[in-house]
């Protein structure tokens, strides 16, 4: 699915990612744990094309292509979606125009026709249901006024509408409440196939519970410096990171 | 020029009246469309007065249709707007003509106590536009909304300036103007709002809000405010902005190719405008045109969401 080799990146002239290396396979679960500021957005932002991280060294393959090439919107085309860790907000832009345009904007890139408005709506009926979006959150401006939960929930309405067959979780469960993480974490299971593969960044064990990962990666200081089974991040969530420092020599 | 309609007369030096009598409700809008024939002067005069008397209600669109023509078009457009007492008047102007163009208009509206005015200008298509709009708030009670949408590109100027007179007390006044700037236009706006002495409780709230989407367009912008009562609530404010990256990229990352967010992007900024229009059945038709425009721009996008 996707093999990142010695990928290096910056922002701002400031070198971030120094050496990354991460290959994931078709179905597999990887989360990605680390301390705030080691560089986890930053890679996630490196994979999606976001114009404001360069990349400096290395490359990343993505069912056989070289993602860096492609621009952020054939990247999603290809299969890629990124719940931001800060959804943005449009105002002015209604969250129906908004998914109607990505979803035939995909089935146009794969020669599909775009589907009827009549289509279109049911399809986003049917996807609410996933993560239980109200009905008026979707009939408003994209995220505007939207609370924490309300815009983590609506990334995952997005995943739902998109079916990516890789997806970035960049701290989905942060700012949701016991309920809605259940309601979330559930709802990403059941998009899940045996080719769908995600990488999801968290700093509680709890969201991972649900999503059992079958590998658990450590990043600090822009290098993943441990990989391990599910038991790492137990491991981490009891006794945080500075063993793992000592260990590495940080 | 077309109307055709029962309210509509013109005198012998080509002045068109507009008059609504008394607690007459005119329910469908007025339509009159300028257009030039090609036996026409190049240079056009054009004199309009509206007169809507007390307690009558009507609905106007203006829409300036010069197209291109062997030398240099040139409009002095005269309007004067006379709202009776209670009266309610509507009035959108929507300008579609070329690059070549060059348009100077001159609106001033008197209203009378209690009446409700809202005027839109819309410039879709245009060469060099001048509007000048003042409106005089006479009588108490008074409320009036001016509403602004401009798109240009290329060479296109359009400079809107606006005065709203609060000269008697217990006045309303609304004012949204909005710049969509793109290549090398060049937009100004001059928003003046004055308080006379005697205007206590006037309200007044001014906004302009521009978005200048490459490096090479520019918008002048100023409002300003003159206050000589004590008791008022005004507030006015502008803004200068470009296309927001971050949410450009979001669209991009959901799959929405980077022209076409731009776009939506657009529309969804000079929306803001056409959704205070009290006429719903017209807002929806402008932001049909409004689509239209923006995606001209772009010849390739042919098949965007937006372009269908
Ligand atoms: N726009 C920026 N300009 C400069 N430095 C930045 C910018 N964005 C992030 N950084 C820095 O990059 C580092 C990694 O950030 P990030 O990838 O967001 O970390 P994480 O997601 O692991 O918490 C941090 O030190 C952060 O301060
Ligand atoms: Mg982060």
């Amino acid at each position: 699915m996707l093999e990142i080799k010695n990928l290096h990146a910056s922002i701002n002239g400031k070198e971030i990612l120094k050496g990354i290396d991460l290959t994931i396979k078709d179905g597999e679960v990887h989360a990605l744990m680390g301390q705030n500021g080691a560089g986890k957005s930053t890679l996630s932002n490196v994979l999606v094309g976001n114009p404001a991280y360069e990349v400096t060294e290395g490359s990343v393959i993505f069912n056989g292509k070289d993602l860096l090439q492609m621009k952020p919107e054939e990247r999603a085309h290809e299969g890629i979606f990124m719940s931001f860790q800060h959804p943005i907000e449009i105002p002015g832009v209604s969250m129906v125009n908004f998914m109607r345009a990505a979803v035939n904007a995909k089935r146009k890139y794969h020669n599909q026709e775009p589907l009827s408005a009549s289509e279109f709506l049911r399809l986003m009926r049917e996807k609410r249901k996933v993560v239980e979006l109200d009905n008026k959150l979707a009939n408003r401006a994209v995220n505007e006024g939207f609370s924490g939960g309300e815009k983590k929930r609506n990334e995952i309405f997005q995943m739902a509408m998109l079916e990516p067959t890789f997806a970035i979780l960049d701290e989905t469960d942060s700012g949701l409440d016991v309920d809605a993480l259940r309601i979330v974490a559930e709802g990403f299971n059941k998009l899940r196939t045996p080719e769908t593969s995600a990488m999801v960044i968290t700093h509680y064990q709890r969201l991972l519970d649900y999503l059992k990962p079958d590998i658990v990666h450590v990043l600090l200081n822009g290098r993943i410096v441990k990989t391990g089974g599910p038991e790492l991040a137990t491991d981490i969530e009891n006794k945080g990171f500075d063993w793992i420092k000592e260990e590495v020599g940080l | 020029m077309t109307g055709g309609h029962q309210y509509i007369t013109q005198s012998a030096d080509g002045k068109l009246l507009i008059h609504v009598p008394r607690n007459e409700r005119v329910e469908q809008p007025i339509r009159i469309t300028i257009e030039r024939r090609p036996d026409e002067p190049l240079e056009e005069h054009r004199d309009i007065e509206i007169r809507v008397d007390e307690s009558a209600e009507a609905r106007i669109i203006l829409n300036d249709h010069i197209k291109e023509a062997d030398g240099q078009t040139h409009t002095i457009q005269n309007l004067q707007i006379v709202a009776g007492e209670n009266s309610q008047l509507e009035v959108y102007e929507v300008e579609e003509t070329y690059s070549g163009h060059l348009r100077e208009s001159s609106i001033v509206v008197d209203q009378q106590a209690y009446s409700r005015v809202t005027l839109l200008s819309l410039t879709l298509q245009a060469g060099k536009t001048v509007n000048h709009t003042v409106a005089h708030l006479n009588g108490q009670g008074a409320e009036v909304t001016l509403l602004g949408g401009v798109l240009a590109d290329g060479t296109q100027r359009v400079e809107n300036h606006t005065l709203i007179d609060h000269a008697v007390p217990e006045c309303t006044s609304n004012e949204l103007y909005k710049y969509v700037l793109d290549e090398n236009a060049v937009g100004v706006f001059e928003g003046r709002i004055l308080v006379q002495k005697d205007a206590q409780k006037s309200i007044s709230q001014e906004t302009n809000a521009n978005l200048v989407s490459t490096k090479t367009a520019r918008m002048f912008t100023q409002p300003a405010l003159e206050i000589y009562a004590d008791d008022v609530k005004c507030n006015h404010g502008a803004t200068v902005g470009q296309l927001d990256e971050q949410a450009l990229f979001y669209m991009q990352q959901r799959g929405i190719p980077y022209d076409e967010a731009r776009m939506l992007l657009k529309f969804a900024f000079i929306g803001e405008v056409i959704d205070r229009l009290p006429l719903e059945s017209f807002a929806e038709r402008l932001r049909h045109l409004i689509e239209k425009r923006i995606c001209g721009e772009l010849p390739s996008c042919g098949d965007c969401k937006l372009c269908k």
